[in-house]
């Protein structure tokens, strides 16, 4: 079966756990997000967002069901192909920022064009440009530790841009921030996504900022309970 | 990835661990610092040693009474001993066209008496053909003649210390020295020697004829005969002429034993050879504690670095890069510490050569090469586990990990 979706997950079932103590996480997956899209996943803990926010982003596999990004079916692929993708189409953003804390801002916005096999004085050159798109300009040389909580998330957004990414996957990017900057990095992705057409998927438990989507998709005991578009 | 990107990696996580890298290598330091200095004061050891046994004379063969039954540096005369006479050193003489040479030797050791001065010295009697034999000249006056062997005149020739502790800053030729007693002219003085292996003092000789020497000690024999083979190539046919020459005139029986200077140097590379093995028992089981120390850090390192790997992976990094950065930051961890160990042996051996002026430690090249080579090797074989820990962490598990 053909698609022309950025992401087109078919029956996905994730189990964790052997024998008699498995944890259906996900299951009975059927989703299409588009290119360009603005996806809010809401749901309670435990719901298994994170998990499908993982296989989305290939850091994990579906244990049952199919998974085509950009038409390519990621089930089968090796543990390199994987990587390569999880370098160039997917940006990462979490709710822990998951910085590097001993390097300084450049080196973590540089990070995945280490991987990528670009040389130093262009990845150099790359890192301050989108740290200056970032308005962090004058934080390159400092480490995590020196920078406040919403210069953090800013920073791991700059890397999850840097290596021009077809999706952004943000798993509660604002959850460990105080409202106002919680606020100012919403606003940040939305010109993201209007202005770059970055696809953003990203998970909140604030309904507020879940108001800010194009589409919210409800999950409930892993499976989708909803899924509206919104405009 | 590339490959410049790993060592740079690398280096960024030792520099920023310093004191915990520092341990690390510590291990691998001492080890190789230490095999490498014992290995080059063997080294050193032999050379000075193969120098000792070439100073004495080259094609150098030595017959002494007695037989030993095993070959090499041993205590000759401990069974059957025989007589060997001046008659003994005549007959090697006429009928040894191999040799170059053949001198008889007496020894023993006498109070020398000068005036009021007086010291314990090696005596040693033996003929003109000593000269020609040992390495060693006449520095002032001259060594005795065939003509004062066969008259068993009453002359010496001294070594330097003799004429040091005995003379002061005198002229000493053509003066009389008491040996046990009786007067000896002295004729010249021979050239300077130094020590003979640390404990013989080659200075610290009289030679006076071998036959004068024979009455001092109220003997007919000898200590033995020193002869010089022709050339180097003619060391064995030598051997066989004296052996055929000296049995017959010993009732055919082989009551002597001759030692050439190529079968001490080989008995003397056997024993160090048994020592370099010994040690390169020490160097392996060193390398081995040292590459367990590294395995473990890197595997506390690792487990700290659980969060760093899954960020890595979730940017991009495969598991060969994972793999690859912790075994080349193992790799150039125990290489570190071996250059430094190689350095620390170096400055060793140099300390060591002020001390030992006349055996300085000798480190060669090869075994720079090889404990460089080692070092590597012992990083690459204890990092694979961890490395291969790290490279199949779960990156979602990795993630999570606090
Ligand atoms: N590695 C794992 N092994 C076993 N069970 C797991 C594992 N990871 C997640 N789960 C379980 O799967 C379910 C979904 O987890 P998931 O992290 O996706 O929830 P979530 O919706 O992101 O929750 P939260 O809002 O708290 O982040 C939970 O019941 C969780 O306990
Ligand atoms: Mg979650």
């Amino acid at each position: 079966m053909e698609s022309r979706d950025l992401i087109y997950l078919e029956n996905v079932k994730k189990v964790y756990g052997l024998g008699p103590v498995q944890v259906n996480a996900l299951y009975h997956i059927n989703l299409k997000i588009s290119f360009g899209e603005f996806v809010a996943i809401l749901g309670p803990s435990g719901s298994g967002k994170s998990t499908l926010m993982n296989i989305i982003g290939c850091l994990d596999r579906p244990t049952e069901g199919r998974y085509l990004l950009e038409n390519i079916d990621v089930s089968g692929l090796k543990d390199e192909e994987l990587a390569r993708i999880r370098n160039r189409k997917i940006g990462f953003v979490f709710q822990m920022f998951n910085l590097l804390p001993k390097h300084s801002a450049l080196d973590n916005v540089q990070l995945p064009l280490l991987y990528s096999g670009i040389d130093p004085k262009g990845r150099r050159e790359k890192g301050l440009y989108i740290l200056r798109k970032m308005g962090l300009e004058g934080r390159w040389h400092h480490r995590p530790n020196e920078l406040s909580g919403g210069e953090c998330q800013r920073v791991a957004i700059a890397r999850a841009l840097i290596t021009e990414p077809s999706i952004l996957l943000a798993d509660e990017p604002t959850g460990n921030l105080d409202s106002k900057t919680g606020a100012d990095i919403l606003s940040l992705f939305k010109r993201l996504n209007r202005e770059e057409g970055v696809t953003l998927i990203m998970v909140t438990h604030n309904p507020v900022i879940a108001n800010e989507a194009g589409r919210r998709i409800y999950i409930q005991d892993g499976t989708i309970a909803e899924d509206t578009k919104l405009s | 990835m590339k490959f410049i990107d790993f060592i740079r990696l690398a280096l960024t996580s030792i520099v920023e661990n310093r004191i915990r890298s520092f341990l690390t290598m510590l291990g691998i330091m001492i080890g190789v610092g230490s095999v490498i200095l014992l290995i080059s004061m063997t080294t050193g050891f032999r050379e000075y040693l193969v120098n000792q046994f070439m100073g004495i004379g080259t094609n150098l063969i030595i017959i002494s009474p007695g037989k030993t039954e095993t070959k090499g540096i041993g205590h000759p005369g401990f069974e059957g001993v025989q007589k060997m006479t001046i008659g003994d050193t005549i007959a090697l003489r006429r009928h040894a066209t191999a040799l170059d040479g053949v001198s008889s030797i007496t020894a023993g050791t006498a109070d020398v008496r000068y005036v009021d001065r007086e010291r314990r010295a090696m005596i040693i009697g033996t003929d003109e053909a000593f000269i020609k034999i040992i390495n060693i000249g006449v520095d002032t006056g001259n060594f005795f003649t065939a003509d004062d062997v066969d008259a068993s005149r009453r002359v010496c020739t001294i070594g330097y210390t003799v004429k040091n502790e005995l003379f002061g800053g005198r002229n000493p030729l053509g003066e009389i020295l008491k040996i046990g007693g009786s007067g000896f002219r002295v004729i010249g003085i021979m050239e300077r020697k130094g020590t003979f292996m640390g404990t013989d003092d080659f200075d610290d000789v009289v030679y006076i004829p071998v036959t004068a020497a024979q009455r001092l000690f109220n003997t007919d024999r000898l200590l033995g005969i020193r002869a010089k083979a022709r050339s180097a190539a003619m060391i064995d046919e030598a051997k066989e002429q004296v052996t055929g020459i000296l049995k017959k005139r010993h009732n055919n029986k082989e009551d002597f034993t001759i030692l050439t200077q190529g079968s001490l140097i080989s008995s003397l590379q056997s024993i160090l050879q048994t020592l370099s093995a010994v040690l390169a028992g020490i160097a392996a089981i060193s390398l081995l504690v040292g590459g367990i120390g590294i395995m473990n850090i890197m595997l506390v390192s690792v487990r700290e670095r659980t969060r760093e790997i899954g960020i890595r992976k979730a940017v991009g990094a495969t598991r060969r890069d994972i793999l690859f950065q912790f075994l080349i930051e193992s790799t150039m961890l125990s290489l570190i510490g071996g250059t430094v160990g190689i350095f620390i042996a170096f400055i060793g051996g140099v300390i060591l050569s002020r001390f030992l002026p006349q055996m300085p430690p000798v480190m060669e090249p090869w075994i720079v090469a090889l404990a460089t080579l080692f070092s590597g090797s012992v990083g690459i074989f204890f990092g694979v586990y961890p490395a291969y820990r790290a490279a199949y962490q779960d990156p979602i598990e990795a993630l999570r990990y606090e």
